[in-house]
């Protein structure tokens, strides 16, 4: 039986196609969140026995998944099982999401222990990084290369994405070098992310999800701030991936 | 009814109200309509709802002629003292995000949504029980409420009780003198002579008032409960403006019909997980965290807030008085020692209430809310969360406000939590 998970998040929209009988996963695909897509989200999904849905979407889908009767699961769960699955000694799972960060703890038997969201606000969301990649006029990557080569990175205090932009700006006029803005920029980032964990996890991996989990180098960048994160390749499709599996409970 | 008449006389801002009228009937339906529901005396508080700025408000403008209406903001006010004055006491509008436009006018924004709104209510003209009353009481609780008396003061009559930071014999002497100052001050504004008989009198009634409302919240304590919780609450913030008699009357009722409910419903298995929402309080018409729950799949079981059962914890003492000072001591006793806000320090007192409401109400998890720039409770949080833990209850802490912009949010986490129970 063919279970498909859809993860219905604020910037994009990742499927995982899973088999019942063999439990494997048989494909996967991600597009981006846009009214288009959401309207015709069935033109880009495989064909399924049965459908979970999770992700900042799920609550409102369109008339031809209804029918469907798709099972609906928060992403919280979901992640917790898909990570449960691809890294079954990971305790700590960090998701930065283009909307909002989540720091889940785990027990032994992959239940949840704890959970942690940020507030309303993008501040130390994807959505931040981006915007501050924006702002330097580079792409996501090449924002996070600049930031790796800077060894003395930028101060940037302003807790809300609106006014970090503006810190922003005047550190490029009063001619502050790019690499050290960006890097000011993740510092902050992993600052923020810090105080939600509410402790410093320095002896301890997290797994990192979510989008920001496909950069290269992050990683190196969370060394620097004494935060210690690992990846998979398949760190972006848990929520998905949990979906599908929470149709064998 | 046509009501125009009287809102001109109250001087209302009619263009302004008629928007805020017409977005409460879609919230109403949002909230209560939408869902099951098979208390047939329910129907007392929702036609209550309906006609929020009607009947009673009319009731009130009538009852002028007999004694003052005095409005306040807070279950510290002794209703006792103000209906021994042939006062009637309602606790002013200040739920709504329509007026926290109006209150940042005048306000700081990063203030909560409680004082905005109350100012608000009262600046855009637009709350028919903010324009009836003759007197605003106030309590020095909070520090955001104890600056804007001052704000208040230019626009409505003001009395402020101060109050202790401390739950000390020197913190209750002088909550005991403020009593004693508000019945002296009630006496002399409005002439009326506060007797033991009208104290006692009033402290029967108050207290008639807390015990139907306790019966009521019994029933919650059965699995599956025969009230939602966000008709509990319903029925709770419509104490705070309702007519007492009739108000006692209506929540003995409804009490009655749970009664009967719960044990018609006892034999049937509950699958669903039994939520203490605690924190902030939560007044008209703001239901927005018992309706995200309530449609998350759980129940809310009971409220420890001021719009719960801080509002009808243990009575006032009538034993072994025999003067009015004696009442005005039990009156004292009571609001001090029993009601537990977050304004004390410490503040022991609530984390005992909620451990014990756990027990009684077989609670799974607690949801705890603060409102948006709440310190007291924001800060308190983490006591209780620690106390929570040591007790292996499940704990959420949520931040909101009364707009709906983070309606989503809410909801993950409140899905997630509810899940995961």
């Amino acid at each position: 039986m063919k279970l498909l998970g859809l993860d219905i998040g604020s910037r994009s929209i990742k499927w995982v196609l899973y088999e019942k009988s063999s439990n494997s996963i048989l494909d996967k695909g991600i597009l981006d969140s846009t009214p288009y897509n959401l309207e015709r989200i069935e033109e880009n999904i495989p064909s399924f026995d049965q459908i979970s849905l999770t992700g900042y979407g799920r609550h409102n889908l369109n008339d031809i998944l209804k029918p469907r009767s798709p099972k609906i699961i928060s992403e919280i769960t979901c992640h917790a099982k898909g990570a449960r699955f691809i890294e079954p000694e990971q305790y700590y799972l960090l998701d930065i999401g283009g909307q909002d960060t989540k720091f889940i703890v785990l027990d032994k038997s992959g239940k949840i222990i704890d959970f942690k969201l940020n507030d309303r606000c993008s501040a130390g969301t994807g959505r931040y990084i981006e915007n501050m990649a924006r702002i330097l006029d580079v792409e996501i990557q090449e924002f996070i290369d600049m930031a790796v080569k800077s060894n003395k990175p930028s101060n940037i205090n302003s807790m809300c994405t609106v006014f970090a932009e503006s810190e922003i700006i005047s550190l490029i006029h009063s001619r502050e070098r790019t690499e050290d803005i960006a890097a000011g920029v993740i510092k902050s980032l992993i600052l923020r992310t810090k105080a939600l964990i509410g402790t410093n996890k320095t002896d301890e991996n997290i797994l990192l999800l979510g989008g920001l989990s496909e950069l290269q180098n992050i990683e190196v960048l969370f060394e620097r701030f004494d935060l210690r994160i690992k990846k998979n390749a398949l760190s972006r499709y848990t929520g998905a991936l949990g979906a599908a599996l929470a149709l064998l409970d | 009814m046509d009501n125009t008449e009287m809102y001109k006389s109250l001087d209302i801002d009619l263009k302004a109200h008629d928007t805020l009228m017409g977005a409460l009937p879609v919230l109403f339906q949002e909230c209560f309509l939408n869902k099951e529901q098979k208390l047939k005396n329910l129907s007392y508080f929702y036609s209550v709802i309906a006609d929020i700025h009607g009947a009673r408000v009319k009731e009130l403008v009538d009852h002028k002629t007999k004694g003052p209406v005095i409005g306040s903001f807070c279950i510290y006010v002794p209703e006792e003292i103000v209906l021994a004055a042939c006062g009637q006491l309602v606790g002013l509008c200040a739920g709504a995000d329509f007026w926290v436009p109006y209150g940042e006018q005048v306000v700081p924004k990063n203030l909560c949504p409680l004082i905005k709104a109350g100012v608000g209510a009262k600046y855009s003209r637009t709350c028919p029980y903010f324009q009836v009353v003759d007197l605003l009481i106030g309590e020095n609780t909070c520090d955001g409420k104890k600056k804007t008396w001052e704000i208040f003061s230019d626009m409505v009559d003001m009395y402020i009780m101060d109050m202790p930071n401390k739950k000390s014999n020197e913190g209750l002497k002088l909550w005991q003198e403020e009593v004693k100052n508000l019945c002296n001050f009630l006496e002399k504004k409005f002439s009326k002579s506060i007797t033991f008989d009208s104290l006692l009198n009033g402290i029967q009634r108050v207290n008639a008032k807390r015990n139907a409302l306790r019966r009521l919240y019994n029933t919650r304590k059965n699995s599956p409960t025969p009230i939602s919780g966000i008709d509990a609450l319903l029925v709770t913030q419509i104490g705070f403006y309702d007519d007492i008699e009739r108000y006692t009357k209506m929540v003995d009722a409804l009490a009655q019909e749970c009664e009967e409910r719960a044990s018609s419903l006892s034999s049937k298995n509950n699958s669903k997980k039994r939520i203490l929402v605690t924190g902030s309080p939560m007044v008209v018409p703001n239901w927005k965290i018992h309706h995200v729950i309530e449609t998350s799949g759980a129940d809310v079981v009971v409220e420890e807030n001021c719009t719960g059962t801080r509002y009808f914890k243990d009575n006032v003492s009538i034993e072994n008085a025999s003067t009015k000072e004696d009442l005005l001591k039990n009156i004292s006793d009571r609001y001090i020692n029993n009601i537990n806000c977050a304004c004390f320090s410490p503040n022991i007192g609530r984390e005992e209430d909620i451990l014990s409401l756990c027990k009684d109400y077989r609670v799974d998890g607690i949801v705890y809310v603060s409102l948006s720039f709440c310190t007291t409770y924001m800060v308190e949080a983490e006591r209780i969360r620690k106390v929570a833990k040591e007790n292996n209850i499940p704990m959420i802490t949520l931040e909101s406000d009364y707009s709906f912009g983070d309606l989503g949010q809410l909801r993950t986490r409140i899905e997630a939590f509810v899940e995961n129970l």
